[in-house]
């Protein structure tokens, strides 16, 4: 297939297993077949251990996949790794991964020489991405200097050096504070609009909510769902969410309040010393008191009722029984 | 050959001559790298002397010296190498850097360059402490061949040195290989005792190693006998032939690295 016309990526049935202890075979991904189209921002949800960073990995081409293909422009990440890395632009999450005791500019510098950017580029270009990124003014400092922010942005420009027409975004929001967070998204809606082909890697549901064309849910390496963050949603409609803050709630509550008559899903969050109870029901049958009964006297500190989210329809998928 | 390659080989030699500096600024940030660079040419220095002086042999002094600045020079180089390739594991920088389009030695080679390049150094300050606390004669025989020979020298050990750390891609905990190869190096090259002592079959072994040559070229060129136009030679050869096999090793070892996915920090 020509660059021209392939996808942005292509997975077909991409299985990864490593051994772990005891010769135990671990399934990091599970024949998982994806598409990203031209131009198109697809998200890749699910907790810790879903498979989303092996996945991201097979594409950056620092991982082998077991069985099954993935391309990019139509260049096969395991036969043609070089021609797949040159149009790739990958972009980590978290403050590692920089050369710390090094100035932005220096870092940037380097990868320009190892994407083999034209010298007379090099510094414009530099320059424009600081600019966009917002680091201008900051590029002579060290980059052990700089905030989780600021060595984000900096991931961001070097990911966008070699002005690559596929970006593989690896949980780039990962600690960041929530104003450094949106204006990320700002930053990956205006490489989207610039023609870009993204996917992006991630367990925020407001992110995926507010960028991704498209997402697809993932759980022990399997891909469980499929589509726009609109079409996921509707797999919660004429549902509802009760909401109870509680204090003191662990993993048997949730157990007992799952089991009660049409409650479909529970899903347990710490907040501020407290837990977040979210009891997924039908709208039509109320479960508050079947609910605040089966707490058996744990402190109930608020209950609410609302309407779900993608967030919702995310756990509520996670936390669907397994087959 | 394409428009391009031209301009990709610039680029290739931009990022050495770049990432060789870069990597030299980092280690002599490092303070205890500093600390080590500015020690340990000292203590093998004053370890030498005391030796041979103990033992009563006639050795020029200046051979003696080189011999110490070479012990010097592997240790910091084979250790350099490694560190580095570690360090970048640590710092989740050699996944990026594999995930670029170019090979695996090139990323390494810089660092290989630098540490043993820091070795010039050593070989400089070892020299110094020698004159300045034992009383060795700044002299060189033929000094031309002595400026040839510590670059030959350097990249030879650099060269060496990749080789060996090239393990350390594939396996995160092979840093502990790096003391293994330390000392043996010192012995079989002839810098602690000469290779003509050692047993017939291992004098094989010293022969297909860059140091050997230059440990000869260096006290050839320094105090006189001996052929030290072939040993450098022998240690350009060598460095050739390091090449190749590092390019080889280095194929297989990302290929392995990629499969047991063994590139990220564990």
């Amino acid at each position: 297939m020509g660059e021209s016309t392939a996808p942005a990526i292509q997975i077909d049935e991409l299985s990864r297993t490593f051994k772990g202890p005891q010769g135990r075979v671990k399934h990091a991904l599970d024949k998982l077949s994806l598409y990203v189209g031209r131009g198109e921002l697809v998200g890749l949800l699910g907790p810790n251990g879903a498979g989303k960073t092996s996945t991201a990995k097979i594409l950056m081409t620092v991982l082998l996949p077991t069985s099954g293909q993935a391309r990019i422009l139509g260049h096969d990440v395991v036969r043609e790794a070089q021609a797949a890395r040159r149009v790739t632009g990958v972009i980590l999450g978290g403050d590692a991964g920089l050369y710390a005791r090094l100035s932005a500019v220096d870092n940037l510098l380097l990868f320009a020489d190892l994407y083999g950017i034209p010298y007379r580029e090099q510094k414009p270009r530099i320059r424009d991405l600081l600019d966009m990124v917002g680091l201008l003014g900051n590029e002579r400092k060290r980059v052990e200097s700089f905030s989780r922010g600021m060595k984000q942005r900096l991931h961001i420009a070097r990911g966008l050096l070699h002005d690559p027409d596929v970006v593989i975004l690896d949980e780039p929001s990962n600690g960041i504070d929530p104003v450094g967070a949106r204006e990320l998204r700002a930053l990956i809606r205006e490489q989207v609009r610039g023609g870009r082909s993204v996917l992006l890697t991630t367990h925020y549901m407001f992110e995926a909510d507010e960028l991704c064309d498209r997402v697809a849910v993932m759980r022990d390496g399997v891909k469980i769902a499929e589509g726009t963050p609109e079409s996921l949603k509707k797999q919660t409609d004429g549902q509802v969410v009760l909401t109870v803050q509680v204090s003191g709630a662990g993993d048997g509550d949730v157990a007992r309040l799952r089991a009660l008559p049409g409650v479909r899903s529970v899903g347990l969050a710490e907040r501020d010393g407290s837990q977040i109870l979210d009891v997924h029901s039908g709208q039509e049958t109320d479960v508050t008191a079947a609910v605040l009964a089966g707490l058996g006297g744990l402190p109930v500190l608020q209950v609410s009722k609302r309407e779900p989210t993608l967030e919702d329809a995310y756990v509520s998928l996670i936390s669907q029984e397994r087959p | 050959m394409t428009a391009a390659r031209p301009a990709r080989l610039r680029t290739s030699a931009g990022f050495l001559a770049r990432a060789w500096r870069y990597e030299l600024r980092q280690l002599v940030r490092t303070r205890l790298y500093v600390f080590l660079a500015v020690l340990l040419p000292l203590i093998l220095a004053s370890m030498a002397f005391y030796m041979f002086r103990g033992s009563g042999k006639q050795d020029p002094p200046m051979a003696v010296a080189l011999s110490a600045a070479l012990m010097g020079m592997w240790s910091s180089t084979l250790l350099g190498s490694g560190n580095a390739i570690t360090r970048l594991r640590l710092m989740q920088l050699l996944e990026p850097l594999v995930a670029s389009p170019r090979s695996t030695f090139l990323v390494t080679l810089p660092f290989a360059l630098a540490t043993s390049s820091l070795g010039i150094y050593g070989l400089l300050i070892t020299l110094l402490w020698s004159a300045l606390l034992f009383d060795m004669p700044l002299h060189l025989e033929h000094p031309v061949l002595f400026l040839t020979a510590v670059p030959v020298t350097v990249v030879a050990l650099g060269m060496l040195g990749l080789l060996m750390a090239s393990a350390f891609i594939l396996y995160p905990t092979a840093q502990s290989l790096a003391n293994f190869f330390e000392f043996p190096v010192w012995m079989l090259s002839g810098m602690l005792v000469p290779v003509s002592s050692l047993p017939d079959p291992v004098q094989n072994v010293s022969y297909l190693l860059a140091p050997t040559w230059g440990v000869k070229a260096l006290t050839g060129a320094a105090v006189g006998g001996g052929d030290p136009l072939t040993a450098i030679g022998m240690c350009l050869l060598l460095t050739c032939f390091y090449l190749a096999v590092t390019l080889l090793l280095q194929r297989r070892f990302e290929w392995l690295a990629r499969s047991s996915g063994t590139l990220a920090l564990q």
